[in-house]
């Protein structure tokens, strides 16, 4: 039996049933999804979700949509279980379905803190997340203008919903354990534009904080170990995600921090593949296994899923691109940055840069900026370019605001 | 009854590349492909009404800079997620090096 069957119906999720369906015209095609309703757009959650006063979720296909192409979506329900060997699924509902190829793409949820001796009235009263269109509908539910919040982690879903909220007349405290906000996700040069404009915005971001614990009357009170204590009319948890990775994981198949798949997105079950913020993959730039969170990397994974769940053989060899929005400034980022061989920046004025990374080989390997609006935006499509192509680049001219990126191109 | 309008010199854009245009509330992105013909399209991406003249002209693509939606520039044609409604094409001429764009009055 050749039958598809999609876990999941988020970016990854839509994106392989839609690929199969364009190489495949008769093959059956199904999705599960947890939630109701059509599958949607996770990043303006924390973006325009919380600005606009009129905001819907931005569906990424409607159900009519998928009928048209003949793949059957069934919503409300969710995968309980997975028998790889019989090539079976169970639902919640106890049906099962069969499969010829099975596609996990079940995303990830938010990671959250566990607060002791705390209600569950409580934790729904004061303590949020943001993941999902409900997540954003209870936050928005919240919002009211001169409130003080919290907003823990200073990563990327934490210092745009602080934007969104200091939008919103809130006063806003970010707590961050690390020495620098997006320690691990952007370079210095980048962090510190960034940094400045939630600090000329009127948002307060504590560096090297860490929580000692929180009690709630009719506010939260925050004590950080270093004996300081801060109030909040409410607090958001945004301290990263976790990989939805408990049906694989019963199936036996093999987990590294997500579901461990290959290069052309297979599990260690023949049949079975992930894509996504499920999976983690080895990066073709470094050879080394990472999980990404990156709305574009979840849709090119999956059409690489596809491809090969029809037989083809095609790997993911690509640099992943992301972005990000806080307040007029736009950030965008293709590659990796890790530190490596050669750092260079390219300054483009107060609160513009690019940085670029480049190996001893002199290959860029990632290249992230910063700017008001789209400033950025071609010089990054450029830089992904310069990276999937493998050119070498000359790192004075990378230094150079004056010389086009696109002339390394045309080489 | 057509109306042609003015745009800008030919020399303000390069070849391979995008420039926004506004005239009476509406907003066009005007391209130079890389032979150097002119082309006009609406100006905003059919995804979240982002002006493309930040984006990147590739032979005859445009790629939104927000989220890298393709647009084929000369047909107006939108090439796959995250964009799938095309963009409006208008004509454009060039006389003494001056570009002009046509608009139709309704
Ligand atoms: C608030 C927010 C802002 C973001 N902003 C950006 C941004 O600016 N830029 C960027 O690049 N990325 C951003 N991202 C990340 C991006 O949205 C994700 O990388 C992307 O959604 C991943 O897609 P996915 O399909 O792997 O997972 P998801 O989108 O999480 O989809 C997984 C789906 O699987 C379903 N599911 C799970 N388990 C089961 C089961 N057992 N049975 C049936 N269904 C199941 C879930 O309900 C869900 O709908 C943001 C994410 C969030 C939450
Ligand atoms: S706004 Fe153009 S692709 Fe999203």
């Amino acid at each position: 039996m050749n039958s598809m069957l999609i876990i999941g119906a988020g970016e990854a999720g839509v994106r392989a049933a839609i690929t199969l369906r364009e190489l495949d015209s008769n093959v059956p095609i199904t999705i599960v999804e947890t939630e109701k309703g059509d599958p949607y757009e996770r990043p303006p959650l924390s973006k325009t979700g919380l600005t606009d006063a009129l905001f819907e979720p931005k569906s990424i296909v409607t159900k009519a949509q998928l009928a048209e192409k003949h793949i059957q979506f069934i919503t409300g329900v969710f995968v309980a279980s997975i028998d790889a060997q019989a090539k079976q699924v169970t639902l919640s509902n106890h049906k099962k379905l069969m499969f010829g190829k099975l596609l996990i793409a079940t995303g990830a949820s938010a990671r959250t803190l566990s607060f002791a001796n705390t209600s569950e009235e409580d934790l729904e009263h004061f303590v949020f997340t943001l993941r999902t269109a409900s997540d954003c509908q209870r936050i928005r539910s919240k919002v009211l203008a001169g409130q003080k919040v919290v907003l823990i982690g200073a990563g990327f879903i934490g210092l745009e919903l602080a934007a969104s909220l200091r939008a919103q007349q809130i006063k806003v405290t970010v707590l961050e354990t690390q020495p620098r906000i997006l320690q691990r996700a952007v370079p210095e040069a980048v962090a510190r534009i960034l940094h400045k404009a939630h600090h000329q915005n009127g948002t307060e971001i504590k560096l090297n904080s860490s929580i000692e614990n929180v009690t709630f009357d009719h506010q939260a009170h925050i004590k950080l170990t270093s004996g300081k204590q801060i109030e909040a009319d409410w607090l958001v948890v945004g301290i990263g995600s976790i990989p939805n990775v408990n049906l694989a994981q019963q199936a036996g198949l093999a987990i590294e921090n997500g579901i461990k798949v290959d290069t052309h997105m297979q599990t260690s079950h023949k049949d079975i593949y992930a894509a996504g913020d499920v999976c983690s993959f080895p990066y073709a730039l470094t050879q080394q296994r990472v999980r990404l969170e990156s709305w574009r990397c979840a849709q090119e994974q999956a059409a690489i899923a596809a491809q090969n769940m029809l037989g083809n053989n095609t790997v993911y060899d690509l640099a992943p691109w992301f972005w990000s929005d806080q307040y007029d400034l736009g950030l965008q980022m293709v590659g990796l940055p890790e530190g490596a061989a050669h750092p260079v920046t390219r300054t483009l004025g107060t609160s513009s840069c690019l940085h670029f990374e480049v190996n001893d080989e002199n290959q860029l390997l990632s290249a992230c900026g910063i700017g008001v609006g789209n400033q950025i935006a071609k010089d990054i499509k450029l830089s992904e370019r310069l990276i999937n192509q493998r050119k070498t680049v000359s790192i004075e001219k990378l230094a150079d605001p004056s010389f086009k990126l696109k002339d390394l191109l045309k080489k | 009854m057509s109306n042609w309008i003015e745009v800008c010199p030919l020399d303000d854009i390069d070849e391979e590349d995008v420039m926004p245009f506004n005239h009476s509330e509406q907003t066009f992105a005007i391209y130079r492909c890389p032979k150097g013909e002119v082309f006009a399209t609406s100006g905003l991406c059919t995804h979240e009404r982002i002006h493309l003249a930040d984006g990147l002209v590739m032979d005859d693509i445009i790629e939104c800079p927000k989220h890298n939606g393709r647009f084929n520039y000369k047909s107006g044609k939108a090439l796959g997620a995250p964009v799938c409604e095309h963009l409006k094409t208008f004509p454009t001429k060039v006389e003494n090096d001056v570009i002009y764009l046509e608009l139709q009055n309704l």
